[in-house]
């Protein structure tokens, strides 16, 4: 093979037509002077057809200032220049070489584009060696229809598990709440019994007092001065014990512990309120005594903040879980209290509109920035400092009001205050509620 | 093995003045094929950067680069040419070239015409100053990034690199640069020093 002479220039040609490529020599002009049987059996040309035309006459398909430039470019700087089935999958108008299997119609091709010279070293043509990539083609675009399909639907899974964890994430918060709830409900109960009895204790003893009272004024009053000469340690302990005084704050005693045993069972009593433990079913509930007994059990937490304004409208009782309708009007207030400054004010109102009810809770606090207003919802989102808020508290209302096919919204002014306003209807639609009863009964 | 780590000063002007001969006739090829003016800036010329195997790439080199071409040479010289691109590629060069239609396919093509024409251009007259004859891949995209971060730091460049020549390509009437990173493997350093050796032999 080393010896050039032994090669006819007739071999040369004949593996030239017969390699299984394309290849074709054209000169300066386009003009074709060389085609092999590869691109006659593609094009269904001949070799007589197609040499001697130009390029664009033998293919049509090509782009002609381009493909001048391109042959152009390999004559003057004597390099090669490519083609790629990726940017230009059909450079030449063949069908595809796989009619039966394959999915596209189109041979997809490859070129390269290489200087030719003379016997004497001077540029003769310029060749172009074309190769058939559909198999390649065909099997990386399956593969890159295959990626998009696992990059969707990977997407859709990192939207899933988002989603997952926004679900636990208000389970666990409401389970946190129901055991809260739970723990004050028993906590009330228990402190109920002892003071129930410690009441009617009180006033009984309160009865008794006065009846000894009563009796010592007698004896007084039948004592005469010779008796109390007779008997003058009764005056010393009289002095001693510093009777008037006691008697007059005995009296003091009684009315403060009433006073005080009657503020533990109202904080009881709203304590079983606000906790509803029979609540996890739906029934027909009162707000304004929801929004009383929730502002009770804050109130410690709000009463040197804000002034609280009340400004009920005329409504009817609703059909909803109370403990947690308490629950959005818990963190709403909360919220509203963290938002005031001095002079701090929370307005809550309500009345009817839309065939239902609405309550709203307005504080003319910092407000709400414009940008994060249509966030406050999300969960875990917060601008309260690390370890003062969870970020749930709106979203868990959020979704508890959407529960109750309710809506909650918000207007918000930087530097104005905030105004949340919960939308309730009136009765729940059957199914909905029956299931969502089973569901939270479960 | 002959590196280009440790060359003379003689040696380091040598090659300096090879580049600097290569890259006038590179230039002088491209405005004949462009009919426009053409600026090769003069190479500039990092013996081995390696950081760990990487390449360090250089400060002034860490613009916002977007897009980065690549195209191999092979034979006894071996290496590939990196051409840097910005957001918009080559579009400025769409004309010149014969492009008419822009779609991302085309810009691309348009890009891999530029890696093309420049790396042979630039190759092809370091060969023929040292005399031997190279052969090319065809190019391909190597970094296409839709945000303007640096493209190259992207890059894991392993082979033990000898060489890499860095080039400005500029075309003024069409407000059109680009980079090139010429790297030539440690291997196949060797016929570039041998050439410059053989050229201060001569003087």
């Amino acid at each position: 093979m080393t010896d050039n002479k032994a090669i006819s220039r007739e071999t040369l040609e004949s593996m030239l037509k017969a390699i299984n490529m394309g290849v074709l020599l054209v000169d300066q002009d386009c003009k074709v002077l060389f085609s092999n049987h590869f691109m006659s059996i593609n094009s269904g040309r001949s070799a007589q057809e197609l040499v001697g035309r130009t390029l664009f006459e033998a293919f049509p398909e090509l782009p002609e200032l381009w493909t001048r430039q391109k042959i152009n470019s390999v004559f003057t700087l004597q390099n090669f220049a490519f083609t790629s089935w990726q940017q230009r999958p059909h450079l030449f108008n063949f069908e595809s070489t796989r009619p039966i299997s394959g999915m596209v119609r189109h041979m997809y091709q490859n070129c390269t584009f290489f200087p030719v010279q003379d016997a004497d070293g001077g540029s003769l043509g310029v060749g172009l060696a074309i190769s058939d990539t559909t198999d390649t083609a065909a099997r990386q675009l399956e593969l890159t229809h295959l990626n998009e399909l696992l990059e969707e639907e990977k997407s859709a899974q990192a939207l899933l598990i988002a989603r997952l964890e926004d679900a636990q994430a208000q389970l666990l918060q409401s389970e946190k709440m129901a055991a809260i709830g739970q723990l004050a409900a028993g906590v009330a109960h228990e402190i109920n019994n002892p003071i129930g009895f410690v009441c009617s204790n009180v006033n009984s003893l309160r009865r008794y007092l006065v009846d000894i009272f009563a009796l010592l004024d007698a004896y007084e009053q039948a004592s005469d001065e010779t008796h109390a000469h007779a008997h003058p340690e009764l005056a010393a302990m009289r002095d001693k014990a510093d009777y008037n005084f006691m008697r007059q704050d005995i009296d003091e005693l009684l009315t403060e512990s009433v006073d005080g045993l009657d503020r533990v069972t109202r904080i009881v009593k709203d304590l079983r309120e606000f906790s509803h433990v029979d609540s996890y079913e739906w029934q027909l509930a009162d707000l304004h005594k929801g929004l009383d007994s929730t502002l009770n059990v804050i109130w410690n937490e709000i009463k040197f903040k804000a002034q609280v304004i009340k400004d009920y409208g005329d409504i009817e009782p609703i059909e909803c879980m109370g403990s947690q309708i308490n629950q959005v009007f818990l963190n709403l207030l909360i919220n509203a209290s963290h938002a005031v400054g001095a002079d701090g004010e929370i307005i809550i109102s309500s009345g009817r509109e839309d065939g239902g009810v609405f309550v709203e809770i307005t504080d003319n606090g910092h407000g709400i920035p414009l940008e994060i207003q249509n966030r406050i919802f999300e969960p875990f989102f917060t601008t309260k400092p690390v370890g003062m808020g969870s970020g749930l508290g709106l979203s868990l209302s959020y979704s508890i009001i959407v529960k109750h096919h309710g809506r909650l919204t918000v207007r918000s002014e930087p530097g104005r205050g905030s105004c949340f306003r919960a939308w309730l209807p009136l009765r729940q639609p059957l199914v909905q509620a029956h299931l969502a009863s089973a569901v939270e009964g479960s | 093995m002959e590196t280009l780590a440790a060359l003379t000063e003689d040696q380091r002007d040598a090659l300096q003045e090879l580049m600097n001969i290569a890259m006038g006739q590179a230039a002088e090829r491209l405005a004949l094929l462009t009919n426009t003016m053409v600026t090769l800036s003069v190479p500039f010329i990092h013996p081995l950067i390696r950081e760990q195997n990487k390449l360090s790439i250089p400060e002034h080199l860490r613009r916002r680069f977007m897009i980065v071409t690549r195209q191999s040479f092979l034979g006894e010289l071996r290496g590939e040419v990196f051409v840097c691109f910005g957001s918009m590629g080559a579009d400025k060069l769409a004309e010149l070239l014969g492009y008419n239609d822009d779609g991302p396919a085309q810009q691309e093509e348009l890009m891999l015409d530029v890696t093309n024409i420049l790396s042979g251009a630039c190759i092809s007259g370091l060969a023929r100053q040292v005399a031997i004859q190279v052969s090319y891949d065809a190019p391909s995209i190597l970094v296409h990034r839709e945000e303007p971060t640096n493209a190259l730091d992207e890059l894991n460049l392993n082979e033990h690199l000898a060489m890499v020549l860095e080039i400005r390509f500029e075309v003024q009437a069409h407000q059109f640069s680009c980079d090139l990173l010429i790297c030539i493997t440690e291997r196949t350093a060797g016929v570039v020093i041998r050439a410059i050796d053989r050229l201060l032999y001569e003087l």
